[in-house]
């Protein structure tokens, strides 16, 4: 109880000692400042680029994604390559008959930057040959009208939707779907608008998402290429713990409409998802390592400041001890003093951090990614710059506590 | 019963190769109430005296009875326990802490006593009162006099009604006309049944004295009561 009861009054005391020193005071809290602000700001971009990446993930189809990529046939199948037709339409059909695990096939052909026409206007974009499943992979929102169906793409017909961003563009006040866009030299009728894919201040890939205009993949395949190549398959499978199987029926399939060649492979996001984690993991190890040398050097500043404060005050210790304080009671004011200067130190550090944050948000734009400012990362900067406060007030305290009491009085 | 008594007080310091006696065998008894001056000329032995009386040093042999207990068995918490409670000091430098008011400065022995005390504030103006500071009781100790300061110390080492008030050369940093009225004060608080011990090599100081010990190179060389 008497502990608690000078620990407050040396806390009293302490902020006395601050206030009255305000320049010093502010100069030893330095370093805790900056390292707390730097540990918020750390974490903000860290947190910022690594939930842009998450996002695009989960958003792409996460873990139940299946990827079919080209590869390099086995050299005994070499002189017989050329007989495969690749990646092709017919890929399409056949996995849709011959492999029931998978709930949603994502065929794309990519058609690369197109110009867009309408009432004079002409916006560069990306144009997307697609199948209707996209929609329900990307979860895309319409602003109006519809996503391409069926019926699209058996008809091969020449429709497009706009990504919202093209959509602000020429239709700014709506009323887009039935209006007619040229593009690659003829009419398309637009049968709807997509709203922005993350948000309206997403940043980063779900932008770049936002330009892309779709349209049916048949369409794609026919009106611009003249042959059913694909550029790139996927399939989603509904659940995790279908994947091998449903690998398995890929596979197959895709031997079957390949002819038995094996100039494909089935891949798993797990690879992009463990290359995820490992760089989340080696920023956050990066990051944190700068901020915690920061806050570790903001504490050896307060230990500097505590020792220079009491050799000023050995006076005042030889004193105290005269007038009854313990070692003890000396201990504690000082730890006290040096508790006061990193817990205010880490206010201040906290309030620097949110400018930061804003700070660096202005300079890095939403272009890139957004930096979050982490309410949990603010509390534990403070926590940790409090027990490093602490940590360096121990010794100088200690170093107090033990001065001769006659020495400290003939102190001058 | 006496309030302190040393028989053979010896304390040796080691200077390098050198051993140094500071005291060499004080034997002495203070009875409660008495008024004493230690008087001797630097190097003597007083303030190390002073400093063991004061439960601050310890000898290095003898023995030292304080209310009857002896000292040498005391540990060093009740050590300082002793000196917020039972021993009042005052200093040549009134060594009041600068940034705390003349009542926060009265009451550190209060604060350090642990004496479970509430009212402290009446405590504080009490020890004022007798001192004749109520009036400076909230300002700083750089708003203060010299002689103002030192019957603040003074103020502080009886706030916890102290058995013995030590006071190292008092009026070492005042002027005479200071000198006579702190001295004068001491004097009075023997009188009121205080126990106060003055250290000085000042010969006017230690007149007002009703006992006088001269030291010299460690040794008791005269112990004289003067009855007034």
């Amino acid at each position: 109880m008497n502990g608690i009861l000078t620990f407050f009054g040396g806390l009293v005391n302490g902020l006395g000692e601050v206030w009255a020193h305000k320049f010093r005071s502010l100069l030893s809290m330095a370093g805790i400042i900056l390292g707390v602000a730097a540990l918020v700001a750390m974490v903000g971009v860290v947190q910022g680029m690594i939930g842009e990446v998450r996002d695009y993930f989960e958003r792409t189809g996460g873990i139940t994604r299946l990827m079919v990529e080209p590869r390099e046939p086995p050299d005994e199948q070499l002189h017989i390559a050329h007989l495969s037709p690749g990646l092709t339409f017919r890929d399409v059909e056949a996995i849709r008959q011959g492999s029931p695990l998978v709930t949603w096939i994502d065929p794309e052909v990519s058609l690369g930057w197109r110009r867009y026409s309408h009432a004079g206007r002409n916006e560069s974009a990306p144009l997307r040959g697609v199948l209707p499943d996209r929609r329900e992979i990307l979860r895309l929102q319409l602003r109006e009208g519809r996503f391409i169906g069926d019926l699209d793409i058996a008809d091969a017909s020449p429709v497009v939707v706009l990504g919202s961003w093209l959509g602000e563009q020429f239709f700014p006040d709506g009323g887009a779907v039935g209006e007619r866009i040229s593009l690659h030299g003829r009419q398309y009728r637009i049968i709807g608008v997509l709203e922005p894919l993350g948000g309206h201040d997403a940043g980063g890939w779900f932008r770049w998402q936002d330009r892309v205009g779709y349209i049916p993949v048949t369409t794609g395949m026919k009106r611009f290429n003249g042959n059913d190549r694909l550029n790139s398959l996927a399939v989603q499978v509904a659940d995790v713990a279908f994947l091998e199987d449903a690998m398995e029926q890929v596979r197959n399939v895709l031997l079957h409409t390949r002819r038995g060649i094996r100039d494909f492979e089935v891949t798993t996001m797990e690879e992009q998802l463990m290359e995820f984690r490992r760089m989340e993991r080696s920023f956050t190890f990066a990051l944190g390592g700068v901020a915690g040398i920061s806050l570790l050097v903001g504490g050896i500043g307060i230990m500097n400041v505590m020792l220079a404060v009491i050799n000023e005050r050995i006076r005042e210790i030889g004193v105290r001890k005269a007038v009854g304080a313990r070692g003890s009671d000396i201990f504690i004011q000082f730890l006290a003093e040096a508790v006061v200067i990193s817990v205010v130190g880490g206010m201040i550090g906290m309030m620097a951090s949110v400018g930061l944050v804003v700070m660096l948000g202005e300079i890095v734009e939403a272009e890139q990614f957004r930096i979050v400012l982490s309410p949990a990362a603010m509390v534990a900067g403070f926590l940790f710059s409090v027990t490093i406060g602490v940590a360096s007030g121990i010794y100088p305290a200690m170093r107090a506590a033990r001065l001769n009491v006659i020495e400290a009085l003939r102190y001058e | 019963m006496s309030l302190v008594k040393s028989e053979n007080l010896t304390k040796t310091y080691r200077m390098g190769d050198e051993t140094v006696r500071a005291l060499d065998g004080v034997s002495l008894r203070i009875d409660p109430g008495e008024f004493v001056a230690i008087l001797g000329p630097s190097g003597s032995g007083k303030s190390t005296l002073m400093h063991i009386l004061g439960f601050m040093d310890s000898p290095s042999a003898g023995r030292l009875r304080f209310e009857g207990g002896e000292v040498s068995q005391i540990g060093r918490a009740r050590r300082s326990w002793y000196r917020a409670n039972r021993i009042g000091f005052v200093f040549q430098a009134f060594n009041l802490l600068p940034r705390l008011s003349v009542t926060d400065n009265v009451l550190l022995p209060v604060v350090y006593g642990r004496s479970g005390i509430r009212d402290r504030k009446s405590l504080a103006r009490v020890a004022l009162e007798r001192v004749g500071m109520t009036h400076r009781a909230r300002h700083l100790p750089n708003q203060l006099s010299g002689g103002e300061r030192q019957r603040a110390a003074i103020a502080r080492a009886l706030v916890n009604s102290p058995a013995l008030v030590l006071a190292d050369e008092p009026t070492g940093n005042l002027d005479s006309q200071n000198v006579d009225r702190i001295m004068a004060l001491f004097g009075e608080l023997a009188a009121e049944g205080h126990t106060i011990v003055v250290v000085t090599h000042d010969e006017h100081v230690a007149g007002f004295a009703r006992r006088r010990i001269r030291m010299h190179d460690g040794r008791i060389t005269e112990d004289s009561s003067m009855d007034v």
